[in-house]
C-alpha cells in the first residue's frame, strides 16, 4: 500500500477515525499496532510472519539482556547473540545473491543465485532493533511493554522508509500523548505536511523520473551520453530522488502527526549544504545519526588518531553503501562519501584560521558539495560501473558536447560569429525538450531557495530535535522575501491552497503506481 | 490546547475538507457527465452487448475508446459472444478482413495479437470458450526482431480484465482530450445520441465494428488529415530503421522458437489455419526491396514460413494487383485490398475457400477498385471517400 494510493488515503482514513473513538491508550496503541501489520500485510502477506518474529525474537533478546544486567551477569554474549540474529536475517535477504555472485566472479565457480526476495523495510526495521539492543545493552533503556516495542518497531508511517526513530524519541510518546490529544491541531499540520509530502512525490518526483531513467537505461546499454544529456540525466535523477524520498519523510511526518506523534527530522534542505560534512547533517538525518552512534563511535571515532579516524569514517560510509543495496556501485559511492568527508574533514583543519566572506564561501561551497553530492549520485543510480563511468564521462564533455535544439535556436544569430572564432556548431540534440529543463529548473529552484517543511512549520514543531535546527536556520537569513510567505500559517486562505494542491496531486497522480525509490533499499 | 487554536485549527480543517471535495466533486461531474455522453463509461462485455443488439436492428455502432488501449480484451469478448466459425487473428493489419467477405460467422481480433507471445496468449484464452473453423493469422515481420522487440516469455498473463472508468487518473482525460481537441464540448448532446462507444468513435465516427474489423472513417472520408500522405511517415521509418521497421539480419531464434510454439498448439487443437503476411503499399516494398540487405530477416522469415506452413506473402501487393490508393496508409491495407486477398486465396486455399462470400469479395474488387473503403457501410451519409493519401487517385 503506497502513501500515494487511493486505497492508502482510505486506509488512512478508517485507522484515524477508529484510533480517535478510543478512549483507552492501550487499544489506540493495539490499532495503530494491527492498522501497521495490516499496511505491512498489504505488499506480500508472506512478509507479516518476518516482521512478527524479528520484533518478537528481538523482544526476547533485549528481555535477557535487561534480566542478565539486572542480576550484574555478564551480557555480552546475548548482545552478540542478538546483533548476529539481526545481521543474518538481513543478510540472507539482502546479501545472499550479492555473496554468490562476488564468489563467483572471483573464483570462476558458477553457484545459482538463489532468487530471495527482499521483504519491505527490512534493512530499517532490523537497524532500529539493533539500536535498541545496543541501548539496552548500555544501560539507557528500562524495561518496555511489548505491545510499545511492536508499535515503535512497526508503526505505519515510518515502517517502510523511515526516518529511522530511536526508542528514546518513541516510547515516551507512546506514553503520554495518546493520553492528551491535540485532535484539531495535530490533524491540521499533519494534514498540511502530508499535502506538501505527496506533492513532492506526485508532481516533482514522478514527472522527473522518465528524463533521469531514459538517460541511465541508455548508458546502460551501452548509448554514448553526451554532455548536456548527461548533465540533465544526473541532475534529474538527484531531484528525483531527493523529492521522493524527502517528499517520503514528510508524509510520513505528516500521519504520524495526525495520531500525535512527532517524527524526527530526516531531511533539511541537504542540497544547500555548505560541505559533505554538511550534507550528511542535512541528507537522511537519521541514518547519518545511526551510523554514528551504532558504527562510527563503536569502531573508535576519532579517539585513537587522525588516521584511525578518517579509517573509520570511510568503513562507515561504505557499511553506509552497502546498506542501500548489495551492490558494487552501492560500495563504492559509500566509499566515494567517506573520502569526500575525509577530505572534508583535512580542508577544514587548514581553512579553519581563514577568513572568507559568507557571500564568497557559502555559494562556493554549495557549488563544490552539490557536483560532489551529484557525481555520486550517478554511481548510486547506475547499474553497473560502466554505465556509471559512461555518464560520468559524458558530464565531462568526453562523449562531446550536442547543443539542445532549444539552446541552438537562441544561439542562431550568433552562430556565424562562432564560426569566426573558430567553433562550429554542427547540428543540436533534440533529446532535451524545453518541459525536460523546465522541471529540472524549477526543482533546482525550490530545492535551492524555498524554505524546508520544518522552516515553514517550525512555529507548530512539526519534527523532534527542534532545538539542533535553530543554528542552521539563522545561517540561512540570506532568504529571498518570498520564502517568508510561504511561512505555513494557520489561516483560510492556506487551507484552500493546501486543499487545491491536494486535489491537483490525487487527479494527476492518484491510481498510478509509482513506488517509492527508498523502498528497494 | 487553547479554546482559540482549537477553534482555528477548527476553522482550517473545516475550509480544506470543504475546498477539498466541492472541487472534487464539480471535476468528477463534468468529467463523468462527458465520459458517459461519449460511452465510455461501460465495461467492455456491456459494450460488446450492446453493440451487437444495435447490430440486430441494423444499426452498425462503433467501438474506440480514448481511456486506454484494450482491444486484445475487447476482441476476446466479442469472440465469446459471436462464437465464429472463422477468426481472424493478427495486429491491425488485418482489421480490414471485414464480416460480410464471409458466408459463415467471423470475428476480427485484428490488434489481440501484437506479438507471437499475445496470439498463443490471446488464442489460449479464446479455446477455452470455443473452438472455430478456420483461422486466417496475419503475422508481421516485425515480430521476428529482436531490434524491435525483446523475446518474450509465451506464457506471458494477459492484463485483468478492467472496466477503465473506475480508475481515478481518467476522470482528468475529459479535460486533455476537450485541450487536445478530440472531443468538443458542443457536440455532447450528439455524442450521447449517436450509438457509438467511446470518445475516439463518438467524434470521430472511427471505431471497431460489432464483429472486431476496424473502420477509418474520418481519414478515408477526410474528416481527419492521414499521418502518412505520400507514405512519407512509413518512408521515413525505412529510411532511418525505426518504428516496426528496424532492420536485422536474421529471423530471431527466440520469436520464431515461440511461433513453433503457437502453431503447434493450433496442431494439437486439430485447427485448420491459413498464414499470411499483410500486404506493404508498392512504394513502401520497394524501398525495402533498395535496401534489402537491411532487411535479410524479413525475407528469410517468408521462406520459412512459406516452406514450412504453406504460408502465403502479400508483402509485394501487385502479386495481387492492389493499388497504392488501396491502401489506409504504407502497411495497412484498405477493404478492397483484403478483399482481393481473399479471392486470391479461394483457388489456393481450398479448406478456407468453403467460407468466403465469393460473390461479395469479387462484387468489391470490380466496384471499388482504387478505393480503401468497400461501400458497406454509409456512415458519413453519401460523403465520397477522398484522396487521403495525396497519391492523385480517384476515388468513387
Amino acid at each position: 500500500m503506497l502513501f500515494n494510493s487511493l486505497e492508502f488515503l482510505i486506509f488512512l482514513l478508517f485507522i484515524f477515525i477508529v484510533f480517535h473513538c478510543l478512549k483507552n491508550n492501550e487499544s489506540k496503541k493495539g490499532v495503530l499496532v494491527i492498522g501497521s501489520l495490516f499496511f505491512y500485510g498489504w505488499w506480500k502477506l508472506e512478509y507479516v510472519p518476518i516482521i512478527i518474529g524479528s520484533i518478537l525474537v528481538n523482544y526476547l533478546f533485549a528481555s535477557g539482556i535487561l534480566r542478565k544486567r539486572m542480576s550484574g551477569d555478564n551480557i555480552k554474549n546475548i548482545l552478540v547473540l542478538g546483533i548476529i540474529f539481526n545481521l543474518f536475517l538481513l543478510g540472507v535477504f539482502k546479501y545472499t545473491d550479492f555473496f554468490i555472485a562476488t564468489v563467483n566472479d572471483i573464483s570462476g565457480s558458477q553457484f545459482a543465485a538463489l532468487g530471495i526476495a527482499l521483504p519491505l523495510a527490512i534493512s530499517f526495521f532490523t537497524f532500529q532493533q539493533i539500536a535498541y539492543l545496543s541501548d539496552v545493552a548500555t544501560g539507557k533503556v528500562s524495561r518496555v511493554k511489548l505491545l510499545d516495542y511492536f508499535l515503535f518497531v512497526s508503526f505505519f508511517p515510518q515502517l517502510i522508509a523511515g526516518p529511522i526513530v530511536h526508542h528514546s524519541e518513541m516510547m515516551p510518546q507512546f506514553k503520554k500523548v495518546f493520553k492528551k490529544p491535540k485532535v484539531e491541531l495535530n490533524l491540521m499540520i499533519g494534514l498540511s505536511i502530508f499535502v506538501i509530502g505527496l506533492a513532492k512525490k506526485i508532481l516533482f518526483a514522478d514527472n522527473l523520473a522518465p528524463y533521469a531513467d531514459y538517460v541511465f537505461d541508455a548508458a546502460e546499454a551501452g548509448v554514448q551520453i553526451t554532455f548536456f544529456k548527461a548533465w540533465s540525466g544526473a541532475l534529474a535523477y538527484s531531484l528525483q530522488l531527493y523529492f521522493d524520498f524527502s517528499g517520503y519523510s514528510d508524509m510520513a511526518i505528516g500521519i504520524a502527526r495526525m495520531f500525535g506523534i512527532k517524527l524526527p527530522l530526516n531531511f533539511y534542505s541537504p542540497y544547500k549544504a555548505t560541505s559533505i560534512i554538511d550534507f550528511w547533517k542535512r541528507w537522511h538525518m537519521t541514518l547519518s545519526r545511526f551510523l554514528r552512534d551504532y558504527l562510527y563511535i563503536p569502531l573508535g571515532g576519532s579517539r585513537k588518531g587522525i588516521s584511525h579516524k578518517y579509517l573509520n569514517i570511510v568503513i562507515t560510509m561504505l557499511l553506509g553503501g552497502l546498506w542501500h543495496g548489495a551492490g558494487w556501485t552501492f560500495v563504492i559511492w559509500g566509499a566515494l562519501h567517506g573520502v569526500y568527508i575525509s577530505i572534508n574533514h583535512v580542508f577544514r583543519s587548514f581553512t579553519r584560521n581563514m577568513s572568507i566572506p559568507l557571500i564568497i564561501s557559502r555559494p562556493l561551497g554549495i557549488f563544490v558539495t552539490f557536483t560532489m553530492v551529484l557525481i555520486g549520485w550517478v554511481i548510486f543510480r547506475s547499474e553497473s560501473i560502466s554505465s556509471a563511468m559512461i555518464i560520468l564521462h559524458g558530464m565531462s564533455g568526453l562523449n562531446g558536447v550536442l547543443i539542445p535544439n532549444m539552446i541552438l535556436q537562441l544561439i542562431m544569430p550568433f552562430i556565424p560569429w562562432l564560426s569566426e572564432i573558430g567553433i562550429e556548431v554542427v547540428h543540436g540534440d533534440p533529446g532535451i525538450a524545453i518541459i525536460e529543463f523546465l522541471f529540472i529548473f524549477s526543482g533546482l529552484t525550490i530545492v535551492m531557495m524555498l524554505p524546508n517543511v520544518y522552516e515553514m512549520f517550525w512555529r507548530y514543531q512539526p519534527t523532534i530535535h527542534t532545538n539542533e535546527i535553530p543554528k542552521q536556520f539563522s545561517e540561512e537569513k540570506i532568504l529571498l522575501p518570498i520564502r517568508k510567505t510561504l511561512i505555513w500559517r494557520p489561516l483560510a486562505i492556506t487551507a484552500l491552497f493546501y486543499a487545491l494542491v491536494l486535489t491537483m496531486t490525487i487527479l494527476v497522480g492518484i491510481g498510478i503506481e509509482s513506488p517509492f525509490l527508498y523502498f528497494q533499499f | 490546547m487553547n479554546i482559540v487554536l482549537k477553534s482555528i485549527a477548527r476553522n482550517y480543517i473545516r475550509v480544506f475538507f470543504i475546498t477539498l471535495l466541492s472541487v472534487l466533486s464539480i471535476v468528477f461531474i463534468v468529467s463523468y457527465t462527458i465520459l458517459a455522453s461519449v460511452g465510455e463509461q461501460y465495461a467492455i462485455d456491456e459494450i460488446v452487448r450492446k453493440q451487437h443488439e444495435q447490430f440486430k436492428n441494423n444499426n452498425t455502432c462503433l467501438y474506440d475508446s480514448a481511456l486506454n488501449n484494450i482491444s486484445d480484451i475487447y476482441k476476446l469478448e466479442i469472440y465469446k459472444y459471436v462464437r465464429p466459425d472463422i477468426l481472424v487473428l493478427g495486429s491491425s493489419r488485418v482489421l480490414q478482413f471485414r464480416p460480410n467477405m464471409f458466408s459463415v460467422p467471423m470475428v476480427n481480433a485484428g490488434g489481440g495479437m501484437g506479438s507471437v507471445a499475445q496470439g498463443y496468449q490471446f488464442l489460449t484464452e479464446a479455446l477455452k470458450e470455443h473452438r472455430p473453423k478456420h483461422i486466417i493469422m496475419g503475422v508481421d515481420f516485425w515480430w521476428f526482431n529482436e531490434e524491435f522487440d525483446k523475446v518474450e516469455n509465451i506464457d506471458f498473463i494477459l492484463p485483468q480484465f478492467s472496466n477503465s472508468i473506475y480508475e481515478l487518473n481518467n476522470y482528468l482525460l475529459p479535460f486533455k482530450w476537450l485541450y487536445d481537441g478530440k472531443i468538443n464540448i458542443r457536440n455532447l448532446k450528439e455524442y450521447s445520441s449517436n450509438c457509438h462507444f467511446g470518445a475516439i468513435a463518438s467524434e470521430r465516427q472511427d471505431g471497431y465494428g460489432p464483429f472486431g474489423s476496424y473502420y477509418y472513417n474520418s481519414v478515408v472520408f477526410g474528416k481527419n488529415n492521414s499521418n502518412d500522405e505520400g507514405f512519407k511517415n512509413t518512408l521515413r521509418r525505412i529510411e532511418e530503421g525505426n518504428d516496426r521497421f528496424q532492420y536485422g539480419a536474421k529471423v530471431s531464434q527466440g520469436h520464431y522458437e515461440n511461433f513453433i510454439k503457437l502453431m503447434e498448439m493450433i496442431k494439437e487443437e486439430g485447427l485448420e489455419v491459413t498464414i499470411i503476411f499483410p500486404p506493404l503499399a508498392s512504394i513502401v516494398y520497394e524501398a525495402m526491396k533498395n535496401i534489402e540487405n537491411k532487411y535479410a530477416y524479413v525475407w528469410e522469415l517468408e521462406d520459412m514460413i512459406i516452406n514450412q506452413y504453406d504460408g502465403f506473402s502479400f508483402h509485394d501487393s501487385s502479386l495481387v494487383s492492389v493499388s497504392d490508393c488501396e491502401f489506409i496508409d504504407g502497411f495497412h491495407g484498405g477493404d478492397v485490398v483484403y478483399a482481393r486477398i481473399l479471392n486470391n486465396l479461394k483457388s489456393k486455399r481450398s479448406e478456407l475457400s468453403q467460407y468466403i462470400n465469393i460473390d461479395e469479395v469479387t462484387q468489391i474488387e470490380n466496384n471499388r477498385k482504387g478505393n480503401a473503403y468497400d461501400g458497406h457501410y454509409d456512415f458519413y451519409q453519401h460523403v465520397k471517400e477522398i484522396d487521403f493519401l495525396k497519391l492523385n487517385c480517384r476515388k468513387n
